[in-house]
């Protein structure tokens, strides 16, 4: 192996005398240490915080992290260490792949007798700050670690909109945009999302940071010198850091449905999709592109499930579909494009079957029952009406009730993420 | 090319580093072992390891457990270079398979040491950014933490608990499931 000699002139690069001189006083042991080794053990403290920090990171990743959080408690600066956001960002990519986001649990859109949302945990361990509840509170959406509450009056006018942080608890007020609420028939639906999503943000850290909230409303209206309704459909997003609602993008269905409703979108990527229900048997997938606000006609091709409710979801990054159908049967579809570039749907196996799943079940199935998907997990939560609200493991096939108590609508909102307590809501770490 | 066999290695003195223990204590290594330490490989690529590498942080009796390290894995390392290119797949594999469990058991009682030494190897493949020797003493501290209660780690390691009972209560107030 040959010496390079590039650098032979140089003789001894400074910044290695550097490292050498800064490195010194951690490593020189007291001569009498030396002389002396003692069996007595040496506290960790003398090695430098950033190896035991070192030392932290290797500790196993587990459901819940209970390895974690007894560290935490041994001392301050493990304690300060544990709770600092660079540690839990650390980790995470350290352990990435055996450590996936969790279903933590659920925001119930509004709890009965019309209390307002309430967050139900799947697990022991994640307890996060109370919702805002009051009368006319509903939420409305969850995602990234931020709850999107929409505020009405006693008297049923709108008020606003707050996002509330599910980790620290933090609220900030929004107005509606400027189309809401919408005079004529109309649907709509809300979205709330972190802003640095798109610049690959991994949500670890970003619950204090900018947002965006996206409205879609469908509503069906006679445009001045059109000679027929029509149906449109209009996305507009408002930017915390705007501090303000953009302009409309608008879609325009030249076939007039009474009665079509947009549905909950889910984030795949950059971009929002979610299903337009015209009528029974017209269902349209939308896309949004968050990065050129481009509104458009993903697919129109869903006769295939006529006699079926459909829920869009993730699969491998790729735009899927649940099929629940009459017979309450889960079913899963992906998606791939054709050599004419034209959308084609293919069938995977049964998913599962709730009659042979849930005994009681017996057909009884309910018109209200939906399905909920947990975005970056493969788990999604069903809403039975009559039975109460399950998880299903879409890889493992395997259900497990998460609640038999009917105390929340049809409106829940499954809430992902990697979870690391934040110990003392990171307090200890500023000191 | 260095060759990978045990023992010093004479023959390959063109490519032999001087490394120099705090206590004054010369170990003569082959590049091939020194490089696992990217300290000590820019400071060859710098040329300036003439006259042996002075490492006035580490003790005799650290470096020459830390080169046992290197020298077992940079062996490891130049096995596997060497093996794929002479060996059927099948073989390859095996013969793959078997230096990573001979690794596995070197590392394991490698790490049979008390806690000072292990320490000790910690500052040092830190010092000498020797990744696999950090992460190997990392873990079995990780390890011996792993299931413990706090006072349990307190003890073992000899660390002062500095938590004001108010704050110890708050953890333990929204982390209760812990310790049960």
């Amino acid at each position: 192996m040959e010496v390079n000699p590039k650098s032979m002139r140089n003789g001894i690069d400074s910044s290695i005398i550097l490292l050498l001189d800064r490195s010194i006083p951690v490593f020189s042991l007291p001569n009498n240490a030396m002389e002396q080794p003692t069996t007595r053990s040496r506290a960790l403290p003398s090695l430098m915080e950033e190896l035991v920090e070192e030392i932290l990171l290797h500790l196993p990743p587990e459901e819940p992290p209970a390895h974690l959080v007894r560290a935490a408690m041994v001392c301050k600066a493990w304690c300060r260490i544990l709770s600092d956001a660079g540690f839990r960002r650390r980790y995470y990519r350290f352990h990435r792949g055996r450590a996936t986001p969790t279903l933590l649990g659920y925001v119930c859109g509004v709890s009965t007798g019309g209390a307002g949302p309430q967050f139900v945990p799947t697990t022991s361990y994640f307890l996060p700050p109370p919702l805002p509840t009051r009368y006319g509170y509903s939420a409305m959406d969850c995602r990234h670690g931020r709850v999107l509450i929409r505020v009405t009056s006693k008297d049923g006018s709108p008020e606003g909109l707050i996002v509330c942080s599910l980790v620290t608890g933090n609220r900030q007020h929004l107005s509606f945009p400027p189309n809401y609420p919408c005079q004529d028939f109309c649907s709509f639906t809300w979205t709330v999302l972190c802003a640095r999503h798109r610049h690959g943000c991994d949500h670890l850290d970003c619950h204090g940071g900018p947002f965006l909230v996206v409205y879609v409303q469908t509503d069906d209206t006679v445009t001045a010198g059109a000679e027929h309704r029509t149906m449109h459909t209009r996305v507009s997003v408002y930017s915390s850091e705007a501090g303000a609602w953009s302009a409309q993008t608008c879609y325009t269905n030249q076939n007039y449905y009474h009665g079509g409703y947009c549905r909950k979108p889910i984030l795949i990527g950059d971009a929002l999709y979610f299903i337009l229900s015209c009528d029974r048997e017209v269902k349209i997938i939308l896309k949004y592109d968050l990065c050129d606000h481009g509104l458009s006609v993903m697919d129109d091709a869903l006769q295939v499930f006529v006699n079926s409710k459909i829920f869009l979801i993730d699969i491998d990054g790729g735009l899927g579909i649940l099929e629940f159908d009459y017979y309450s049967r889960i079913y899963m579809w992906s998606r791939h494009v054709d050599a004419n570039g034209v959308g084609v749907w293919a069938r995977h196996n049964n998913v599962v079957d709730l009659e042979t799943s849930i005994p009681r079940i017996d057909g009884a199935r309910s018109s209200l029952d939906t399905i909920h998907f947990a975005e970056g997990t493969d788990t999604i939560l069903l809403y039975l009406h009559s039975f109460g609200i399950f998880a299903l493991d879409l890889n493992s096939r395997q259900l497990r009730t998460v609640n038999f108590n009917k105390t929340c609508d049809d409106n829940i909102l499954p809430y992902v993420s990697f979870y690391i307590p934040d110990l003392a809501k990171g307090k200890l770490s500023s000191r | 090319m260095a060759s990978a066999g045990s023992g010093d290695e004479k023959a390959a003195a063109a490519a032999m580093i001087t490394l120099i223990s705090s206590d004054n204590e010369k170990f003569e290594v082959t590049e091939a072992t020194a490089t696992l330490s990217q300290t000590i490989r820019h400071m060859i690529e710098d040329g300036c390891t003439d006259g042996g590498v002075p490492l006035p942080n580490v003790t005799s009796k650290i470096l020459a457990r830390v080169i046992e390290y290197c020298k077992k894995h940079a062996t490891a390392a130049a096995g596997e270079e060497g093996s794929s290119s002479s060996f059927s797949d099948a073989a390859f594999l095996e013969v793959d398979r078997a230096f990573l469990e001979e690794l596995e058991e070197f590392d394991d009682a490698f790490l049979e040491v008390d806690r000072a030494t292990l320490f000790d190897l910690i500052l040092a493949a830190n010092y000498l950014d020797i990744k696999g020797l950090l992460n190997l003493t990392c873990q079995k501290v990780a390890d011996s933490v792993k299931g413990k209660t706090p006072e349990q780690i307190r003890e073992m390691y000899n660390i002062v608990n500095d938590l004001t009972p108010e704050e110890e209560a708050e953890i333990r107030r929204e982390t209760q499931w812990a310790f049960e």
